[in-house]
């Protein structure tokens, strides 16, 4: 049910314009330009990274389910995307449905978040019954040597950190809906007692083991969010965010980065593709995925101002953003880096409008 | 005298156990005394304090050689869960910086676990080279030998490796290998004059039963009915996944009450590891599962083991019923046969190595590469993507080829002139290992259909002579299930629906103040 609301949803902001294995991509959080920039372009970067272990052939088999309820139809001229229908829409607007996803920002977040969460309860577990051989839940070293540290702190003294930290998980999951702190306190692992996988989970609850995944990381990202927005309160929780960042550039992939800082020393495209031994369409690529996350992007080193207008306006005409239908719209110089920097740079700035 | 005395100080000091075990001494004596051994221990007994106390007492490094990697991050996980910190595994499932890690810290282990095909890499050896070897293990030895039941080719090579390292001392365990087996790995590994020590592998404590039914649907009713009269530890065998989890969705849907998981190398590590250690913590009843569940896995109190589908080989079922009652109270072993399964042991039999389709394809695939000059992909997977065959089936071509000096590493070095009878006597070797497997699989069949005492038949061709049963005999000898009344065991359902008390039993304990 979840999954089906979430690719009816892609469906719909996609408009046929991608093909299934970009919602794929997508929900996997593939760290290419393309997908960071769809995210962006069709306003579903809260769902980027959201299930990174789903797999293609369950994503086909909920779009045939779409498609035999007539919420979703073949696309005109592409046969491998997808419309929704009016039925389409009319499902998804009686279906509310009671999720919180913040995907890109938490794509890193949230997963070490988690680990050190699991390990350093079932560590501290077990240490307050003095057992100390127990085969644990994560296996990290990055989180090991994390949860080693605040262990050296807090020994001797885990009855009343596990109860702080209680009083904040109860302040915070009581403001979930039942189901979901059901399904984030059955995930965890403490003394002789090991959290569910999610077939069981999945199981217990009736519902589909993708479904499972979905909720439990929606109660990761509400438990982020609120102890964010409000690090006095949550004290304890906040230790475990510390030293992580949603700072942009960190999602930034390594190389892009690489070309970032050469472009910042003064270097040409066509030099830093010959110094990095890569095809200048590969920088390009780099400097568009910049253009995603930075604020102060000088755009105008590529674009000028009247260029910038006139793909704006194409972009409006067209009403779509395939690069084809407003390729076809601007002048003959303009080409297809600069309007996907514009798209890029609009992506941004309407992301922070909202 | 006086070793004995310093020996079991050892054992309680770095295991915290007090005595030894059948075997577990005589074992280390001889190998601390620089003696190769072979070892045949039955499955539970504590094979590995046999190299785990000798790694921790003998100066320099212990290598230990084990066929699955699973089994290895396992044991390394519970040597490192008990303290004992030494220890590291190479395998090629490691991302090339862990491996840096542990190479980097090489001479800080006592004890090393090895996968053997990354003994055939140059930069491996020439760092184990420089190292002192005190000891070379080798898990599971039975694979070494072509007539054991889970041959594995990379193991043949294993007497060069050692010869390699300056001769180590040795030591060989298994828990199953019929003579002819003990003496191919003798033989394989070059050394005539190793010392046996063989120990019976017969379970006085449990009991065998075959059931024959006619059809699935009668399987599961009697498993039903078993499962519903004893709430007891069980685990059910089966040779495919996908029944392994239709039968656990199955079940648990048909009884309540009782906690039932599935388990096979298909699922995610972090999935399998969780499942373990439910069955481990009593959190589960039951386990579907396929051979991948068991090893290394010591629970004493399973008390039921059903095989759902017939094993291969006496070899696989012996080793899968000795993971029950091993604190030596009454157990059952049943195994359920219907006429329908005939086929489907035979057909898995000629999936496991190459066919001679497969064999036409690599040969002409090699011949494209000689064409047009190439070597063969780096990446192992790539040649598996590219000729459609699986792991198992590659590394056996590979070793094949290698030794026919057709490939060397990843380069062609001969001409095709000779290529044709080396597939012919490739082709030869498959069918001879089928022959010898269909063979195995009709004496598993015939131990089901014999009619005399099903304890003595089993073990026969593996020790002369098996103990008294301790309680009900088998079936053929008039076992009862009325008079098999263990004790039940209740796993307490721990997940409530309840998430503030769950949350707060989690974290603070049980309380009794309501909130
Ligand atoms: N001397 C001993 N005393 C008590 N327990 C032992 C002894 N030796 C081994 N064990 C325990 O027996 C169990 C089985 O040992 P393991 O080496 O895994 O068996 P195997 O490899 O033979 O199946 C382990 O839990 C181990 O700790
Ligand atoms: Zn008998």
């Amino acid at each position: 049910m979840i999954l089906k609301w979430i690719l009816l949803t892609c469906y719909k902001h996609l408009n046929g314009e991608r093909t299934t294995s970009s919602i794929f991509h997508l929900l996997k959080g593939k760290r290419s330009i393309q997908t960071v920039q769809d995210a962006h372009i069709y306003k579903l970067d809260q769902y980027y990274g959201i299930h990174k272990r789903i797999k293609k052939v369950d994503i086909d088999a909920v779009t045939q389910e779409l498609l035999r309820a007539g919420y979703i139809q073949h696309h005109a001229v592409n046969e491998s995307s997808f419309i929704i229908t009016g039925p389409g829409i009319e499902w998804l607007e009686k279906h509310t449905i009671d999720i919180f996803f913040k995907g890109l920002m938490y794509y890193e977040k949230s997963d070490v978040f988690l680990d050190r969460l699991l390990l350093l309860i079932q560590t501290l577990t077990n240490s307050k019954e003095n057992n100390f051989s127990f085969i644990p839940i994560v296996e990290n070293p990055k989180v090991e040597f994390w949860v080693k540290q605040i262990y050296r702190k807090v020994k001797g003294k885990e009855a009343s950190f596990l109860r702080n930290l209680y009083n904040e998980l109860h302040i915070i999951l009581n403001q979930f809906p039942d189901k979901e702190a059901e399904i984030f306190v059955d995930r965890l692992t403490a003394y002789k007692n090991f959290g569910l996988s999610l077939f069981q989970l999945a199981e217990k609850h009736q519902i589909t083991e993708d479904d499972a995944h979905l909720v439990h990381t929606s109660s990761i990202h509400r438990i982020l969010e609120k102890v964010e927005n409000d690090s006095i309160e949550f004290p304890v929780l906040s230790l475990f965010l510390k030293g992580l960042s949603n700072e942009m550039m960190s999602q930034i992939t390594i190389s892009a980065k690489e070309t970032y800082q050469l472009l910042q020393s003064g270097y040409t495209i066509e030099q830093i593709a010959f110094t990095r031994r890569l095809r200048e369409n590969t920088i390009n690529d780099h400097i568009v995925e910049i253009a995603l996350y930075l604020d102060d992007f000088p755009i105008w080193n590529y674009v000028k101002e009247q260029e910038q207008t006139e793909i704006l306006q194409a972009i409006n005409q067209a009403k779509s953003h395939k690069l084809k239908e407003i390729k076809s719209r601007v002048s003959e110089h303009i080409n297809y880096f600069q309007i996907r920097l514009v798209l890029a740079m609009q992506a941004r700035l309407q992301k922070q409008g909202d | 005298m006086d070793k004995e005395i310093v020996l079991e100080k050892e054992l309680e000091k770095h295991f915290q156990f007090t005595s030894f075990r059948e075997g577990q001494k005589e074992i280390i004596q001889d190998v601390l005394n620089g003696k190769n051994v072979l070892g045949i221990l039955p499955t539970g007994s504590g094979k590995s304090i046999c190299y785990q106390l000798p790694s921790v007492l003998l100066e320099g490094l212990t290598i230990v050689i084990s066929p699955l990697i699973s089994l290895m991050i396992d044991q390394v996980k519970k040597l490192k869960a008990h303290n004992f910190k030494k220890v590291a595994s190479l395998n090629s499932f490691m991302n090339p910086m862990e491996r840096r890690r542990v190479i980097n810290n090489m001479h800080q282990y006592n004890l090393l676990f090895v996968s053997p095909e990354l003994l055939q890499q140059e930069h491996i050896m020439k760092l184990l080279q420089r190292l002192q070897i005190s000891l070379f293990v080798i898990d599971e030895a039975h694979c070494i030998s072509q007539w054991g039941h889970e041959f594995r080719p990379d193991y043949l090579r294993l007497s060069g490796i050692i010869e390699k390292l300056g001769n180590p001392t040795i030591l060989a365990l298994s828990a199953t290998a019929t003579p002819s087996v003990q003496d191919d790995i003798i033989s394989s590994l070059k050394k005539p004059k190793m010392r046996k020590h063989v120990y019976p592998m017969d379970k006085p404590n449990i009991s065998f039963c075959v059931d024959k039914l006619e059809n699935e649907q009668e399987k599961i009713e009697k498993i039903v009915e078993l499962l519903s009269t004893y709430r007891v530890p069980t685990l059910i065998y089966f040779s495919s996944r996908n029944t392994a989890e239709n039968v656990a969705k199955l079940l648990s849907e048909k009884l309540k009450e009782v906690q039932v998981a599935f388990y096979h190398a298909g699922m995610e590590p972090s999935d399998r590891m969780i499942i373990q250690q439910q069955y481990m913590n009593d959190q589960l009843d039951v386990i579907c599962c396929t051979s991948a569940f068991g090893m290394g896995i010591d629970k004493a109190n399973t008390r039921l083991i059903i095989h759902y589908h017939v094993p291969l080989q006496l070899e696989s079922f012996i080793q899968e019923i000795g993971r029950a009652g091993r604190d030596g109270k009454s157990s059952v072993s049943l195994l359920l046969f219907s006429r329908q399964d005939i086929n489907m042991p035979s057909n898995m039999i000629k999936n496991e190595l190459p066919g001679q389709s497969v064999l036409s394809i690599v040969y002409q695939y090699l011949h494209h590469l000689y064409n047009e000059g190439k070597d063969l992909p780096d990446e192992e997977v790539e040649i598996e993507n590219i000729l459609q065959i699986n792991e198992i089936q590659w590394r056996f071509l590979r070793y094949q080829l290698e030794k026919h000096g057709i490939i060397k590493e990843n380069k062609i070095i001969a001409t095709p002139e000779t290529w044709k009878d080396v597939f012919q006597s490739i082709f030869h070797i498959i069918k001879s290992r089928n022959k010898h497997k269909e063979n195995k699989l009709a004496e598993m069949l015939k131990w089901i259909h014999d009619d005399n005492c099903l304890r003595q038949s089993l073990y026969k061709s593996f020790q002369p002579f098996s103990s008294q049963a301790t309680y009900q005999c088998c079936s053929n000898c008039g076992f009862s299930w009325n008079e098999w009344v263990p004790e039940q065991t209740v796993t307490e359902v721990k997940r409530q629906s309840n998430w503030q008390i769950q949350l707060k039993r989690l974290l603070i304990g049980d309380t009794n103040e309501t909130k």
